[in-house]
Formats: C-alpha cells, sequence, structure tokens
C-alpha cells in the first residue's frame, strides 16, 4: 500500500510523464550490472527542473515516514519501564545510562512527532 | 530467495512501535544468510529510483553498523557507509548514515563532525544525536564535541537544538568540565522553544 501523496499525485504524474511514463514504479526491475532503470532515466532527464523538485518534495515528504534510526539497536524491544530501570540500577555503567538517555529521548521525540502528523 | 526489500519493507513502514524489533530479527535474518546484504544496500542507497527502498536499505545499513557484535559484515557496512557520505545522496540517507557511523563505535565515525554545517535540518539534527556517542566511545576528544554540540546548539531549526543541548547535558554529566557548554546550556533556558529549555534545565542544579 502505497500512502505516499507525492508518488500518487500529480507529481507523479508530471515525473513519470518526464521519464517516459512509469520509470518510477519499475519496482525492483533491475538490468544486469546493478543500475535501475529508474535511476538511468533518472540521469537522463536530470537536467529538468521539475525532478528536481520532486526529488526535493519526495524527500521532504520521505523524511516523514518509515523507519528511522533513532534507538540504539539493543534497546529495541526493551519497553520504557525496563530502560527506567536499568536507569536507576547502580550496576548499569554511565556510558549505557548515557544511551539509555538518548534512547528514551528518541523515543519521546518520535512519539511526539507521531502524535502531531496524527493531528494533521 | 525472497529480496530483502521484499522481506523488510512492511515492517520498515509499519508505523507501530512493535514492528522495530521484528525488522531488526528479520534483518538478522537475512545478512546472516546473504553474503551480498551490506552490498545491495550501499547500491540501494544511491541507485534506488523508490524513496521507499532507498531509505530503508540507508536504514539496514545504518543498523549493521551498530551491530558490534553480531555481524562479521559490521566493519564492510562501516567503511562503505562512510564512503557513501561522499556520494550525491538524499539526506534521509545521509541521516541514517550519520546515525550509523556515529553510534558504530569506529574512529570512522568522527567523519560525521564534517557534517554539522549540512544544509538539510535532518542531517545536522543526526549530527547533535550522535556527537556524544563520540566522546562515550572514546574516539574523539570532549573538546570538539563540545565546540560542534554549542555550534549546533545556534541552529536555526529547534529539533537541532534541543539535541545539541542534550548532548551537551550528557557530556557535562558524564564528567566534561568546559566553560563553553554550561555557558550554552545556560542561554538555552532562554531559547524561545519549550523543547530546548526542558533539555536545557537537566543540569539546573549543578551550574
Amino acid at each position: 500500500m502505497n500512502q505516499d501523496p507525492i508518488n500518487n499525485g500529480d507529481l507523479d504524474g508530471r515525473m513519470n510523464s518526464a521519464f517516459g511514463g512509469g520509470t518510477v514504479s519499475v519496482g525492483g526491475v533491475y538490468i544486469p550490472g546493478g543500475r535501475s532503470l529508474g535511476r538511468t532515466a533518472a540521469v537522463a532527464v536530470g537536467a529538468a527542473g521539475g525532478y528536481v523538485a520532486h526529488k526535493i518534495a519526495s524527500w521532504i515528504w520521505h523524511s516523514q515516514h518509515g523507519k528511522k534510526n533513532v534507538e540504539h539497536s539493543h534497546h529495541v524491544g526493551v519497553s520504557d519501564e525496563d530502560l527506567k530501570q536499568l536507569l536507576v540500577d547502580p550496576l548499569t555503567d554511565s556510558i549505557e545510562k548515557a544511551k539509555i538517555r538518548q534512547t528514551l529521548k528518541g523515543r519521546g521525540q518520535r512519539r511526539s512527532r507521531q502524535n502531531r502528523d496524527n493531528k494533521r | 530467495m525472497t529480496g530483502w526489500h521484499e522481506l523488510l519493507l512492511p515492517h520498515w513502514l509499519d508505523p507501530a512501535e512493535a514492528a522495530e524489533p521484528l525488522l531488526l530479527s528479520k534483518l538478522r535474518e537475512y545478512v546472516a544468510q546473504s553474503p551480498m546484504a551490506v552490498s545491495e544496500f550501499e547500491l540501494a542507497c544511491i541507485d534506488d529510483s523508490d524513496p521507499d527502498r532507498r531509505d530503508l536499505a540507508a536504514y539496514c545499513l545504518a543498523r549493521v553498523m551498530q551491530e558490534r557484535e553480531s555481524y562479521v559484515m559490521r566493519p564492510h557496512a562501516i567503511a562503505g557507509g562512510r564512503e557513501l557520505l561522499e556520494q550525491d545522496v538524499s539526506p534521509t540517507v545521509i541521516r541514517e548514515l550519520v546515525v550509523g557511523l556515529g553510534r558504530s563505535g569506529d574512529p570512522i565515525g568522527v567523519a560525521v563532525m564534517a557534517l554539522a554545517a549540512h544544509e538539510s535540518p535532518e542531517v545536522r539534527e543526526a549530527v547533535a544525536m550522535v556527537v556524544p556517542n563520540l566522546f562515550l566511545d572514546g574516539i574523539e576528544e570532549a573538546r570538539s564535541c563540545v565546540s560542534a554540540l554549542t555550534q549546533l546548539a545556534q541552529d536555526s531549526v529547534a529539533s537541532v537544538r534541543e539535541w545539541a543541548v542534550f548532548g551537551l547535558v550528557l557530556l557535562i554529566d558524564a564528567g566534561v568540565s568546559d566553560d563553553d557548554a554550561s555557558a550554552a546550556v545556560v542561554a538555552a533556558r532562554a531559547d524561545p522553544d519549550a523543547g530546548v529549555r526542558e533539555e536545557a534545565r537537566g543540569v539546573e542544579s549543578d551550574t
């Protein structure tokens, strides 16, 4: 399910048109050697202002969904409560405590951004 | 064999927090079974026309960089991620690479310091997020980290300032004694953004 309003909307239409139609949605079709058809097409029309505009708009949109590296990997799946317990545990070293604080802050920021986006 | 994006993309797009442990589990499985996994992620960061797959690849690469004991591929991911910083890749990809490199514990991670003035706020925010780790992991001196964070604490974007002030407080709490760090935290208590002010209060009783 693609919820991307740009790649489903006007910008996508313009870009597909510029790329000769449908190039962007080739979805995993790679030519031998590892270069994607989308990339080849993008290079071909790279000078076009429309492409640049799409690229920028797409970056903005895609910065708002999908997962980001926020938590330290070894904290993923550990509850806030357990992390807070580790934070006050005298056996937890100071570096790990700093990392826990980073993870908790990252989670808090991610949740507040999700709440903000949900209200829009 | 199922492609990496078919395996991982549904979990990456799932907004639920509970999806991330499953995503990491699937990623670990895939990397363990696929000798070319890191190369696939690197290529997708540069070359994939689908922004979702491209950003997912960056996420995966950054995660591999941080898996200090699980992956034999970690050194390749770190070296590849460092090279990708020199490529024409999107800010979202750079953001992930910054987090991966900065938290990798590898000396190569100091490369992220050069991005403190990057044009994208999400990249600057990531730099502010990981600079303290360079000190905590013993790969950068406190003075350099404080210098970068005090610069970022003046940023025009509130979330960048917030992470920078948070980082300065972490360094101070870790025993760093630096007048510039203390001054930046004190100044941040008058920041127009409530989140920045809240972080600045972290060491209020100590300064």
